[in-house]
């Protein structure tokens, strides 16, 4: 940086004579008669940092001029050098009180005065190099909110659109945690009778995890007859037949299974439900409990299976298992970031929190009552911002 | 301290000193793991019993340990129930057996 300085000095000769002296060791001298005259100076040359002033001064003096520019309004960084003949203690503490950076006596030689200014360029140096990493920091940080927050809006375009189905409504909740997070869930129409129902949770949270969750949501809704994860192909009419929910899950299995040791994973559940009679095949993942609530029994059950997760181990084996639901059932799947939501005092929302719940809204519309369950949990843990993301789904089966 | 681990011949027992063993710990629990992964013998036993809380990625480390050791025989030590719950979820109970104290663990399988 160059060596400017602003140089204030009430005596004329007194001024000449540092000028001189400043300028044989290279610095570029502006000068100023008083405070007043210094703050219009500095407003004339932005770029001065440096500041070299005498104490005693008509007008505005060196301590007043000090506290100006040391003030937070005042937009500049300064490196402020008070000159006097006073070197009296009290004096000293009313610089340092002031702001002033360091202190040199009138007699001091110029070595010794070359020496501190020289000190000052540099942590003027350091300060503006730190300025300028925080403005590229800002800029790159500013970029990654911005991809951030377009990728989430394209995974809430990978959410299903359609919610109503022939039998069937659906609704959802979807909160991705304040970074991107993993958690996906859908719906598709296979054929006339059947509906596929699935969430899952990407373990960890941010872009990895939220990538991985994309492909997945790919790898099901991909419907192309010939390389499909949830019809296999038939030579006789109608030529193709629906893959089993423990199939779909051990062909995701065989897809994602990880190569590298990253430990990245996922837990599932994938249901089909047949829209007619209400039969309701399933598989689990690793996945917590479904939540089924029975209309005519005025009850609420888990539906559960011990599975490991997908994409962890080669030798992982699923089972399908089936469920008869009768008109007006509910299915409630969900992510863990609901039943580990935390409250102040460290206490879990809870599976059984959450199944009582779902008995306690069991009079509620299901779309009222999933906007209750999210609201239940906010206040639950006291943010509006959960750590985990938060994610809910349930349909109904209204009969044939 | 994250981790207190005590190397005895056999056997290697990591113990998990802390309340949460979440996406912050898993990074460091893995390098732990890869750093003392060549002295493992037969067994490594990781005491859970400090830990209150498990998420998707302590569980992650876990299910990682289970397949960087292939040979080596794993045993979780003093699980609490939110754990044990969770071990079992995911059927890792099968994979890893669980016992309530280092020598239970330790004990010759009858």
């Amino acid at each position: 940086m160059s060596k400017e300085i602003l140089l204030v000095e009430d005596n004329k000769v007194m001024q000449l004579l540092m000028t001189k002296m400043l300028s044989s060791r290279g610095y570029r001298v502006i000068s100023a008669f008083n405070g007043i005259d210094a703050l219009a100076q500095l407003d004339k040359h932005p770029s001065i940092q440096l500041v070299l002033s005498d104490w005693m001064m008509p007008g505005l003096n060196g301590i007043e001029l000090c506290y100006r520019l040391k003030s937070p309004e005042y937009g500049r960084y300064i490196f402020f050098v008070l000159l006097s003949g006073r070197d009296d203690k009290e004096s000293i503490v009313e610089g340092i009180n002031a702001g002033a950076d360091d202190f040199v006596a009138k007699d001091t030689n110029i070595n010794e005065l070359d020496a501190r200014l020289k000190a000052g360029l540099r942590n003027l140096e350091l300060h503006n190099q730190l300025i300028t990493k925080n403005i590229e920091l800002d800029r790159a940080y500013a970029t990654m909110k911005e991809d951030l927050e377009s990728a989430n809006l394209l995974i809430r375009r990978m959410l299903p659109s359609q919610t109503s189905f022939q039998g069937v409504e659906l609704h959802y909740t979807h909160i991705p945690s304040a970074q991107i997070g993993g958690d996906m869930l859908g719906c598709m129409q296979l054929d006339e009778d059947h509906i596929a129902i699935y969430l899952f949770d990407v373990s960890g949270h941010g872009v990895t995890s939220a990538l991985m969750s994309f492909a997945i949501q790919q790898s099901i809704s991909s419907n192309s007859a010939s390389n499909s994860n949830v019809k296999r192909k038939k030579e006789t009419d109608p030529f193709y037949s629906l893959r089993d929910p423990s199939e779909v899950l051990a062909r995701l299995n065989r897809s994602y299974i990880n190569q590298d040791d990253n430990n990245l994973y996922f837990t599932m559940v994938y249901a089909v439900l047949n829209t007619k009679s209400g039969l309701l095949n399933y598989a689990f993942a690793g996945h917590p409990p479904m939540i089924w609530l029975q209309k005519q029994q005025q009850q609420c059950l888990f539906i559960q299976q011990e599975s490991f997760v997908v994409g962890m181990f080669d030798f992982a084996d699923f089972q399908t298992e089936q469920v008869q639901l009768n008109c007006g059932d509910r299915i409630f799947l969900y992510s863990d970031g609901i039943t580990e939501a935390e409250s102040s005092d460290n206490q879990q929302f809870s599976e059984q929190g959450l199944k009582q719940l779902v008995q306690d809204l069991a009079d509620q519309p299901a779309a009222k009552q999933t906007d209750t369950i999210v609201e239940t949990l906010k206040s639950w843990s006291g943010t509006a911002q959960f750590n985990d993301d938060i994610s809910l789904l349930v349909f109904e089966w209204k009969g044939n | 301290m994250q981790f207190d681990i005590i190397e005895k011949g056999q056997y290697t027992v990591i113990q998990v000193r802390e309340a949460r063993f979440d996406a912050k710990l898993a990074p460091s629990f893995r390098e732990e793991l890869e750093k003392i992964q060549g002295n493992i013998r037969d067994h490594l036993v990781l005491d859970l019993g400090d830990v209150r809380f498990m998420d998707s990625s302590g569980l992650g480390a876990v299910m990682g340990a289970y397949k960087m050791l292939r040979n080596t025989k794993i045993s979780i030590v003093n699980p609490q129930k939110p754990i044990l719950d969770l071990l079992k979820l995911t059927r890792i109970d099968k994979l890893i057996l669980s016992h309530p104290t280092i020598e239970d663990a330790l004990a010759p399988t009858t």
